[in-house]
Order: structure tokens, then C-alpha cells, then sequence
């Protein structure tokens, strides 16, 4: 099964410091390397917070960063996992959920 | 992972310090902030870039133009070069993949695509970017090199060890023709992309660390590069326009970069080939030791000019050969040295005789016009539009 990881709110990265950050890459790279050893990696990338959001065709477009701050998504993986529950367990240990980030995790259609 | 985070910010921070001043330092410390949350959210996907510093730089750079929202793109310039991470020696193979990507049967336009993409590592997107073209395009040519690898059989016949040293003029070559498309190239309203000029400088640099890239022309060809980045701050006014040599600030001149250059310059005048490149880091070596325009010693120029012109009596530089004329015997001369040939399609070729037909009291209207007509760089145009 494909699995969505959606991770918002990852702006206390934004207050580390160097060598703290230092930490958490090394962290997170642990993080994404078991991902792809495990053969689980389908894709990924960060989101930068520029964008605009849109509630209808003709509505107000909101530009730059959404409104509620804490809440954009700052990046995205997709991943394969046998079910829920283990999909779930990959996501525990993504290494923003000790930053302030949340982990949203998504099954993706599979059309069957 | 071997990253040191803790130094890599502090060079980025000083960097930008010296750049931008230190007025404005919590934009600036911010901005650093930034780019460290944004290797931390891409770095483990994508890896670590080649140049961690240099990405920082520009990441950083980029927030704070974004930060004080001129608009503008933060370009890399080339005295970041200092950050960048210091340049390891190609190993014998990695040589001969260079000489494989300039190999004589492939064009030269296809041979600096491919150069990019399989030696210096960039993907056909920002290869695309830096010299404007479509990505298609420059996929294109990449196919077509390896097309025409196949048809040769060159592949399988990599160039013997033996072979390296005297082929290496075709990897000279294709470096200098990167760092002169950098160098002309517009990017966003800008006059140069400096990243293409590092890239050409950062390749020669490795390949001057093998054994077999050591040499007089090597080193010529890397103090041309030098003395073009020295030049380079003062190129480019406030508002991305272009300044001609006349009118350049030459305080601005970068003497670390001009430094560099005088040491490549000492280690090319041994061994008995005096290649195009010896006089054209001559040439550049005169314009970028001169105090002023007027105090350039054009006796020297129009000499290593024409050194130049048996080499290479190509029409770029013949018209670098009638301007020298021009100033150190009149106008007159070398408006006469520039109608001695017919260049139809080099814009430089009529904004030099408009140049000169202005200094002469001649009507200039024409020449100005075909030569914004026929450059490709936006910076130039409005430069030759407005004077």
C-alpha cells in the first residue's frame, strides 16, 4: 500500500542553532536512508512557504504564506507500508516530530 | 554525514556580511537561518549538495533579496568562490571522461552540455536556466553527444594514458567556453552568470591538480579566468546594467581573485607553446593591472593582439584588436582596421565602430542599432540602447 507523510509546522527548525541543526540532519538522514533501505521510498521534497490559497474560482486569492502559520505543510514523502499500523510506525521516529512538527499520514488510492 | 553546519553558517553569515554590510545584521543572520531549515528539509532527500557552501550562499542570499524585496536574484558572485569547497584532483579516469565529452566528433555546443551534465554534474534543467535555453534543447544535445560517441566507437577507445597530456587542448577549450558563456550570458536582467564562470574555474582547478592537466596553458587559461572574475564587481552597475572598461570603477577590482591570477600568470611562461589563451590572459592581465582607462598600455595590447590574430584571426578578436588600435593610434586607424573585414552577425564588431564612429564626430545611429539588434543579452542591449 502507498502512504502519503505529510509534515507541517517545522518552523522551530528555524530556531536552532548550528551545530543543533547539525544534530537533526544527521538525524534525519538516518531517518530517510532507513526509508530507502527498507525499500520503502517512493518520493519526496520540501515545500518552500510561498504559495497562495484559493476558495473558489473567482474568490480572493491569499498571497505568500497561509494564514495560520503553524499549519503549512513543509514537505511531503510518499512511501509503501503493508498497512496503517506500520505506516504509522515509519512515520513515529521522523525526526521533525521532536521539533514541533505533526506527521500526517495518508493512505493513497489505489484505485482497486 | 560529514557536515559541519556550525562553520558552513558562520562562513555564510560573514560572507554576506562583507557583501551586504553589517547594518542590517539580523536580516541577515535570519536569512542564514533560513537556509539551515531548508538543508534540513532537503538535504536528506536530495543529499548533500556538492558545494554546501555555495548552496547556503545562494539559498541565503536569496531570502535576503527576497527579505528587502527588490525583486532581484541573488547571484552568486564569484569572490564567493573563497567559500566554496576546496577543488579535489580529477583522478586519471575522471580526465579521460572529460576528454571523452570533447571528443573532436561531437559540436562544441553539444560538447559544453554534455560537459556539464556528465563532469560538472548539473541537470539539464539548470544547464537550460544558466544559458537560457530550453530544457528540450539541452537534452537534445546531450543525446546527440552520446549519439555521436556511439557512431565513433569512441566509448569502448577511451584515450590512452599516454594521450592525456596532448589532448588536452580540447578540454582548454570547452572550460574556455563555458566561462565565456557565462560571462556573456543574461540571467534575470543580470549581465553575467557568475555559477557557470565557477563551474568552468572549479573544473579547470581539479583538472590542474592531475599531473597530466598541469600545464603552462592550463595555468594561462586559469589566470584569464582570474583576472575576468577580478574584473567582474566592477562590470556591472547598481541596477544590473553593463559598464564598458572606460567607465568601470576599477577600485572595485577584486585583488584576491587579481592576486591568483599574477601567480597563474608567473607558472605559465615556461615550456615553448605560447597558446591562444597565454594571450588572452595577457591581454586581460594589461586591462586588469591598468589604474585607468587611459593609462592601459595599449603598445602591449595591440601586441599580444596580434600574437592572438596568428593563432586565431577569429572575428571577436579582431574587433578586441581594432579597439586596442584605436586607442593607442586614433580612431581613425582602427575604424580602418575594423572595415578591413565584415562581421554581420557580431553585435561587439558595430558597437565598437559606433564607439569609434562617435568619437570620430561620424554618425552612429546605424551601428548601434544593428548591434542591439544582433545581441542575445538583455543587459547589453539596454546598454547599447541607452548610450
Amino acid at each position: 500500500m502507498k502512504f502519503m507523510l505529510l509534515i507541517r509546522g517545522e518552523d522551530k527548525f528555524r530556531q536552532l542553532s548550528p551545530t543543533e541543526a547539525e544534530a537533526v540532519l544527521e538525524k534525519y538522514f538516518a531517518w530517510a536512508r532507513r526509508l530507502r533501505d527498507e525499500g520503502r521510498y517512493l518520493d519526496g521534497d520540501a515545500l518552500t512557504d510561498k504559495g497562495v490559497l484559493l476558495k473558489s474560482a473567482e474568490g480572493m486569492v491569499t498571497d505568500g504564506p497561509l494564514p495560520e502559520n503553524k499549519d503549512i505543510v513543509g514537505g511531503y514523502f510518499t512511501f509503501t507500508a503493508e498497512s496503517m499500523e506500520e505506516a504509522v510506525e515509519v512515520c513515529r521516529d521522523c525526526p521533525s516530530l521532536s521539533y514541533g512538527g505533526s506527521a500526517e499520514v495518508r493512505q493513497i488510492s489505489l484505485y482497486e | 554525514m560529514n557536515v559541519d553546519l556550525a562553520q558552513l553558517s558562520r562562513r555564510t553569515t560573514a560572507h554576506l556580511a562583507r557583501k551586504f554590510g553589517a547594518k542590517n545584521f539580523d536580516d541577515l543572520e535570519d536569512s542564514v537561518q533560513d537556509a539551515i531549515a531548508a538543508a534540513l528539509r532537503t538535504w536528506p532527500i536530495h543529499g548533500v549538495p556538492d558545494k554546501p557552501a555555495a548552496w547556503l550562499l545562494k539559498v541565503a542570499g536569496n531570502r535576503l533579496v527576497d527579505r528587502w524585496s527588490s525583486g532581484a536574484r541573488y547571484v552568486l558572485m564569484p569572490d564567493a568562490a573563497l567559500l566554496l569547497d576546496e577543488p579535489e584532483s580529477f583522478t586519471d579516469d575522471e580526465l579521460k571522461l572529460l576528454l571523452l565529452c570533447c571528443h573532436p566528433a561531437i559540436s562544441e555546443e553539444d560538447q559544453i552540455a554534455f560537459t556539464l551534465k556528465t563532469v560538472a554534474g548539473l541537470g539539464n534543467r539548470q544547464i537550460a536556466r544558466a544559458f537560457l535555453l530550453e530544457e528540450a534543447t539541452v537534452a537534445q544535445r546531450i543525446v546527440r553527444a552520446k549519439a555521436r560517441l556511439r557512431a565513433e566507437g569512441a566509448i569502448v577507445t577511451l584515450p590512452h594514458t599516454s594521450e592525456l597530456a596532448e589532448r588536452m587542448d580540447a578540454a582548454h577549450r570547452v572550460l574556455y567556453l563555458i566561462f565565456s558563456e557565462g560571462y556573456s550570458t543574461t540571467e534575470g536582467g543580470m549581465a553575467t552568470n557568475a555559477d557557470m564562470c565557477l563551474t568552468a574555474m572549479s573544473l579547470l582547478d581539479s583538472l590542474m591538480l592531475n599531473p597530466f592537466g598541469e600545464s603552462p596553458t592550463s595555468h594561462a587559461l586559469a589566470a584569464l579566468f582570474c583576472f575576468s572574475f577580478a574584473r567582474l564587481p566592477a562590470r556591472i552597475a547598481e541596477d544590473g546594467s553593463l559598464l564598458t572598461l572606460e567607465d568601470q570603477d576599477r577600485t572595485q577590482y577584486d585583488s584576491g581573485w587579481r592576486e591568483r591570477g599574477l601567480r597563474h600568470m608567473s607558472k605559465c611562461a615556461t615550456g615553448r607553446v605560447a597558446s591562444v589563451y597565454h594571450a588572452l590572459a595577457a591581454i586581460s592581465a594589461e586591462h586588469t593591472l591598468a589604474k585607468s582607462f587611459s593609462d592601459t598600455r595599449w603598445e602591449r595590447i595591440v601586441e599580444f593582439y596580434e600574437h592572438l590574430l596568428l593563432k586565431e584571426p577569429s572575428p571577436v578578436h579582431r574587433v578586441g584588436y581594432a579597439i586596442a588600435v584605436a586607442m593607442l593610434k586614433g580612431h581613425a586607424q582602427g575604424l580602418r582596421e575594423l572595415r578591413s573585414f565584415a562581421a554581420p552577425r557580431l553585435s561587439s564588431y558595430f558597437a565598437a565602430m559606433a564607439w569609434m564612429e562617435e568619437h570620430l564626430g561620424l554618425d552612429a545611429s546605424e551601428s548601434k542599432k544593428l548591434a542591439a539588434s544582433l545581441t542575445k543579452n538583455e543587459a547589453e542591449r539596454k546598454f547599447l540602447l541607452s548610450a
